[in-house]
C-alpha cells in the first residue's frame, strides 16, 4: 500500500471542457478528494434575453455541437408551452426520430472514442485503428448513420434548420425515409460488432457499486427519450417537466464554477443507465436482448455501466426509429399538419427532453410580443457533478490499496463514463508551425 | 446525389471538392468559420460543396473521406496579426491544445483528419484556412474587423478552390 497519494488531473482527457480530479492521502487517511469544475461560465441564457421567440431554438441549437438536437426540441417545447400551443402527433413523432439520429451519433462517438481506449488499455483510438479494426469502421458507420439520420429530418447533420416552434420548415419526403430506413437497418450489424466487443471487454470495467437515486424521464409502456414526466427511481411521485426546478434544486459548489443538483439524495444521476433503471422494461426486443446479452439489469448501481446503457440504447433508437418510419410511411406524411400557426402572448413555458448523456431542462419567460424577458437551462452534466463527487468518496476508499496509476486511471474512467459535456462551447485551433 | 456519391465512397472515385466551416457563433469571432461558410452556400456557382458544420466538429468523418480536396475553415491562434487568413496543411502545425484530445464536443479536428488519414480514406489535398481572431468571448457577432473581411475571405476561398483544383 501506497503511504502517499498524490493524484491531481488538471483537464481530464477523453471528456469534453475543463475538469480536474484531486486526490491526496497519507497513510490510508484521505486528505483532499475533488471533483472539481474550473471551466469559466458561458451565461447562455443571457445570450436569448430579448430576442424574440423566432431566434430562441436557433441561437440554443449552438450550445453544442453533440447536443444540439436536444437543446432545440428542450427549446421548442418550452416556447410552445410558453404560448399554449399543441403539435400534431405526427410532427411529434418526427421530432423524435431526428432525436433517436443524435443519440446514436452521441453514443457511438462515445463508446468508440473515449471509452474503448480505456478498455483496451490506449490513450486515443488511433492505436485501435490497427489493433481492432472491424470495431473502429463499426463505430464509424453507427456514427455517419446517426449524422445522415439528423441531416434527413433537421436539415442538418449538427445544428437543426428545420425544427422550428410549430412544427417543420419543411418535412422529408417518402424517398428520403425509405433511405434512411435503409440506413438504419444497414447500422444494425454494425451495433452488434460493437456490442459483440463491450461484451468481450466488461469485465474489464471497474467492479463498483454504490446506491443511487437515478432521474429520467418516464412514461407508461415507453423507453421514453421526448415525452414524460420527470421520475426517480427513489419515488414513485412523478413531478411535470414545468416543475423541473423542484427536481434539479440547484446549488453552488466551493470547488465548481458549475451549480450542482440534488433531489431526494445528495446526488442524482442522469444518462443512459437512470434511463434504464427507470424505463429499461419497456426496450424494443432487439435492445432487450442486446441488455441481456450484456448482463444489464434494473437495479444497476455501477455507474461504470452507463456505457453499456448507452449500447443497449444505441440499438434503442434505430429499432424504434425503424419502427417510426415504418409507421409514417403507412400513414404518409401529412404537409398539411407540418406547421400550426403562433400567436405569442405574455408567458412561460419549460419542457424536459432526454439528452443523450441526461435529462435536460428548459424554461423561457416572453413579453405580450413574445420576446424573452428571462431563461433558464439545466443540463444534464450539471446534474451529475455531485453524483461524480459522491461516487469518489466511495470508491476511493476502496482502492486507495492499489497502484497510483490504477487510482488514477479508474477516477478519470468513472468521470468519462459520465460523458460529461462540460462546457458545450468553443473548439477553436490553437497551433504552432512546426 | 447520395453523401456516398460525393465523398466517392461507394464508386472509389475521389469526391467533389467540398469546403467545410467549423465554429461556434456564440463565441465571438470562433464562429468566422461558421459565418464564411454560410456566406460561400450562397456562392451558386462555387465547384464545391459547402457544409457549415459548428461545433459538430466529428461530422468531418462523415464529409470528408475520398474526398479530392478539402477547404477547412476555422479560427485559429496562429501568432498572426487579428484578421489575418492563412493556409496550412495539418502536417505544419502542432495543437497546443493536446489536453483536448478526443473531447467530442470541442472536437480535435486534427485528430479527427489523423483518424480519416489512418483509415486510409483522407481527402487527397486537405487544407485549413486559419483565420487569427480578435476576440472570443461569449457573444453573438464577430468583431467589426472580421465582420468586414468576410468578403475578402470569401474571395480567398475561391481563389484558393480555383488554384488547387487547376493545379491538379
Amino acid at each position: 500500500m501506497a503511504e502517499t497519494v498524490n493524484i491531481q488531473v488538471d483537464h481530464i482527457t477523453r471528456v469534453e471542457g475543463h475538469g480536474n480530479i484531486v486526490l491526496r492521502a497519507r497513510d490510508g487517511h484521505i486528505e483532499k478528494l475533488e471533483w472539481q469544475v474550473p471551466e469559466a461560465p458561458r451565461f447562455f441564457e443571457a445570450m436569448v434575453k430579448g430576442r424574440s421567440w423566432q431566434d430562441i431554438q436557433t441561437v440554443v441549437s449552438r450550445i453544442c455541437g453533440i447536443c444540439s438536437v436536444s437543446h432545440s426540441l428542450a427549446a421548442l417545447k418550452a416556447v410552445e408551452a410558453a404560448f399554449g400551443m399543441e403539435i400534431p402527433p405526427q410532427m411529434q413523432r418526427l421530432r423524435l426520430l431526428c432525436h433517436y439520429g443524435e443519440q446514436l451519433e452521441s453514443h457511438s462517438l462515445h463508446l468508440g472514442y473515449l471509452v474503448a481506449p480505456d478498455l483496451l488499455g490506449q490513450k486515443s483510438v488511433l492505436p485501435l485503428i490497427e489493433s481492432h479494426p472491424d470495431l473502429v469502421r463499426a463505430v464509424m458507420k453507427a456514427h455517419s448513420t446517426g449524422n445522415r439520420w439528423m441531416e434527413v429530418i433537421g436539415g442538418r447533420m449538427t445544428h437543426p434548420v428545420r425544427l422550428k416552434v410549430g412544427g417543420f420548415t419543411k418535412l422529408p419526403t417518402e424517398e428520403e425515409l425509405v433511405s434512411l430506413r435503409t440506413l438504419l437497418e444497414e447500422c444494425l450489424p454494425a451495433l452488434e460488432v460493437m456490442a459483440d466487443a463491450l461484451h468481450d471487454l466488461a469485465d474489464r470495467l471497474p467492479d463498483f457499486r454504490r446506491e443511487t437515486e437515478y432521474v429520467a424521464l418516464v412514461r407508461p409502456g415507453e423507453y421514453t427519450f421526448y415525452e414524460g414526466h420527470i421520475g426517480s427511481t427513489d419515488t414513485e411521485e412523478t413531478v411535470p417537466p414545468a416543475q423541473f426546478e423542484k427536481v434539479a434544486n440547484e446549488y453552488v459548489s466551493p470547488q465548481s464554477t458549475a451549480k450542482w443538483a440534488r433531489w431526494h439524495r445528495e446526488s442524482y444521476m442522469v444518462g443512459a443507465l437512470a434511463r434504464f433503471n427507470l424505463n429499461g422494461e419497456y426496450l424494443l426486443p432487439r435492445a432487450a436482448a442486446t441488455a441481456s446479452k450484456l448482463g444489464l439489469e434494473k437495479g444497476n448501481c455501477n455507474p461504470y455501466w452507463n456505457n453499456i446503457a448507452q449500447m443497449v440504447e444505441c440499438v434503442q433508437v434505430v429499432e424504434d426509429g425503424i419502427r417510426l418510419i415504418d409507421a409514417l410511411l403507412e400513414e404518409g406524411l401529412d404537409e398539411q399538419s407540418r406547421t400550426v400557426p403562433v400567436t405569442p402572448r405574455d408567458g412561460e413555458g419549460a419542457a424536459a427532453v432526454e439528452a443523450p448523456r441526461g435529462i435536460l431542462f428548459h424554461r423561457y419567460r416572453f413579453d405580450s410580443r413574445g420576446f424573452c424577458i428571462g431563461a433558464n437551462m439545466c443540463i444534464p452534466t450539471n446534474q451529475n457533478h455531485a453524483n461524480i463527487q459522491k461516487d469518489f468518496e466511495k470508491l476511493v476508499p476502496e482502492i486507495l490499496d492499489r497502484d497510483q496509476e490504477e487510482i488514477r486511471l479508474m477516477l478519470e474512467m468513472l468521470v468519462r463514463a459520465y460523458d460529461p459535456c462540460i462546457s458545450c462551447s468553443t473548439h477553436y485551433l490553437d497551433v504552432t508551425f512546426v | 446525389m447520395t453523401p456516398a456519391d460525393k465523398t466517392g465512397e461507394d464508386t472509389g472515385k475521389p469526391g467533389r471538392p467540398v469546403v467545410v466551416g467549423v465554429g461556434n457563433l456564440l463565441m465571438g469571432d470562433e464562429g468566422v468559420g461558421v459565418r464564411l461558410a454560410q456566406l460561400l452556400q450562397g456562392y451558386e456557382s462555387l465547384p464545391a460543396d459547402v457544409y457549415e458544420l459548428g461545433t459538430g466538429v466529428s461530422g468531418l468523418m462523415s464529409i470528408l473521406p475520398n474526398r479530392r480536396l478539402a477547404l477547412i475553415l476555422d479560427c485559429a491562434y496562429m501568432g498572426e496579426p487579428p484578421g489575418s487568413l492563412v493556409w496550412f496543411t495539418p502536417k505544419q502545425v502542432r495543437d497546443r491544445k493536446e489536453q483536448l484530445r478526443w473531447s467530442l464536443h470541442h472536437g480535435s479536428i486534427l485528430e479527427s483528419l489523423e483518424l480519416i488519414q489512418r483509415l486510409g480514406c483522407a481527402p487527397r489535398r486537405l487544407l485549413i484556412g486559419g483565420i487569427q481572431p480578435l476576440n472570443v468571448k461569449p457573444g453573438l457577432g464577430l468583431s467589426p474587423l472580421l465582420e468586414r473581411k468576410l468578403e475578402e475571405y470569401a474571395r480567398l476561398v475561391v481563389e484558393k478552390l480555383a488554384s488547387e483544383e487547376g493545379s491538379r
